[in-house]
């Protein structure tokens, strides 16, 4: 469902009109003049006295920058894991989705668009939650992963590693969906409370990234290798968008920093795009597109690529890279585990160790 | 009880449903989903009472799944959104009863 932007978008400016003082944020420097830097996201905003950052949730008042959207959600729903495109870790398994408002990046063809520019958002989309009370909400619905997703979670920083922390106190893991447009000292502290990483990474060129997204490429990057050097669970998704990014230069440039930079056995999800926000001039992503940059991903070493928002097809599903066995097959979000896949991860017609995670019983398998 | 159909096509395969109900006494919903043949697979959801309002990921299972149809206790409203893309939050309903 398209939601295009025009200049006639209701605005209701709540970032002008707010001046919460319950949160302080963390990872910013004060300045001379009561301004303060941001050191949240490579952009560094300097912020004036009454100011907002970039993000707009972000705001200084008197001198000290506080979170304006710490313990605020619009979006709250129960999901799967496939939904993150995360096909390697607890397959199957019911995850608490949350959003936030606000966003480090302004993506032409953003989808959440009325959220993420928090200038758009309404106020009776907003309700307060504490951490304690997501924890609860988890645990009531026999749920064991929260998963900080829509708009990025980049400017929700502070609830995230709060909720984060005490929720792993409580038994729960943490599962993070993100452009990955921050700096490298908040990456490391997600990485103390953060169990399994979803990065976003919407192409391999900087020229595109300032047009298209407002941000820059390389700090994703970095921050992608960090988290590979942490050995912390993730897996990357690439958004091909008809019209930009679904070419074989595209795709080639993705692969190979994904072989040289990272390692073949991790997971691309290359992801149909649908016309949104101010990119409205094209169709949906063809099929065949996704398909096409799938085999070449398979072609030049990749074990594991997929296909996302496609119902059906053997881009959904989870083969043995050594014997090809159909381990894992899905259609939309759901997700139905073979006998040939062990659960350790091993294919158990041919011993080759894959680097699927936690498999267990999946809720309510149908079997025809 | 109050009942929802709905026929998937080849655009859709993904629902959010959210239920609201306030007087804070637990209830069930069923989903029956009709496949080619006419076999039909029952699953329940039961809400906690003290959730005034759950939403939560509907995707069609199988090629031979037709549509589904959702029963509810008359006291509880249900909404019900179209997602055409697995990250998307919609906030406009398709429909509400």
């Amino acid at each position: 469902m398209s939601n295009m932007f025009t200049e006639s978008a209701q605005k209701y400016n709540l970032h002008t009109k707010w001046n919460d003082t319950r949160k302080e944020a963390y990872f910013y420097d004060k300045l001379s003049d009561q301004k303060v830097m941001c050191r949240l996201c490579p952009r560094r905003c300097t912020i004036v006295e009454g100011g907002v950052g970039f993000c707009k949730v972000r705001k200084n008042i008197g001198g000290t920058l506080y979170a304006q959207s710490y313990g605020k959600a619009t979006h709250v729903a129960i999901e799967r894991i496939e939904t993150e495109a995360l096909f390697h870790y607890k397959p199957g398994s019911k995850i608490l989705s949350l959003g936030n408002f606000g966003c480090n990046l302004d993506c032409d063809y953003c989808q959440n668009w009325m959220y993420s520019q928090f200038q758009y958002t309404s106020p009776d989309k907003i309700v307060e939650y504490t951490s304690e009370q997501v924890i609860n909400m988890a645990l009531a619905n026999n749920i064991e992963i929260l998963s900080w997703t829509y708009n990025d979670p980049a400017v929700w920083m502070e609830f995230v590693l709060d909720t984060a922390k005490e929720a792993k106190k409580r038994g729960l893991k943490n599962l993070f969906k993100s452009a990955f447009f921050l700096s490298k000292e908040v990456v490391e502290e997600l990485c103390k409370v953060i169990d399994i990483f979803a990065i976003s990474i919407k192409a391999m060129d900087e020229e595109y990234y300032k047009k298209f997204t407002k941000g820059w490429l390389q700090p994703v990057l970095d921050n992608a290798k960090l988290v590979h050097s942490k050995g912390i669970h993730y897996e990357i998704s690439n958004l091909v968008v008809n019209g930009l990014t679904n070419n074989n230069d595209d795709y080639d440039k993705m692969i190979n920093f994904i072989l040289n930079e990272l390692s073949p056995e991790i997971p691309i999800h290359f992801t149909r795009f649908h016309p949104d926000y101010k990119y409205m001039q094209y169709e949906k992503t063809p099929i065949e597109d996704v398909m096409s940059a799938r085999s070449r991903a398979m072609e030049r070493g990749l074990k594991h690529a997929y296909i996302g928002n496609a119902f059906e097809g053997e881009g959904l599903n989870t083969y043995c890279p050594e014997c090809k066995e159909l381990l894992i097959e899905r259609y939309g979000l759901c997700t139905y585990l073979k006998p040939s896949l062990g659960k350790d991860g091993k294919c158990l017609k041919c011993g080759y160790q894959t680097s699927i995670k936690e498999i267990s019983d999946a809720d309510e398998q149908i079997i025809l | 009880m109050k009942k929802f159909k709905y026929c998937w096509n080849e655009d859709t395969f993904l629902l959010h449903i959210q239920l609201n109900n306030s007087d804070g006494a637990d209830y069930e919903v069923v989903i029956y989903r009709e496949y080619e043949g006419g076999k039909v697979k029952k699953q329940k959801l039961l809400i906690d009472g003290k959730t005034d309002s759950y939403r939560t990921m509907i995707s069609r299972t199988h090629p031979r799944e037709r549509g589904l149809n959702i029963e509810y206790p008359e006291k509880v409203t249900l909404q019900v959104f179209i997602i055409d893309d697995r990250a998307y939050y919609p906030t406009e309903t398709y429909f509400a009863g």
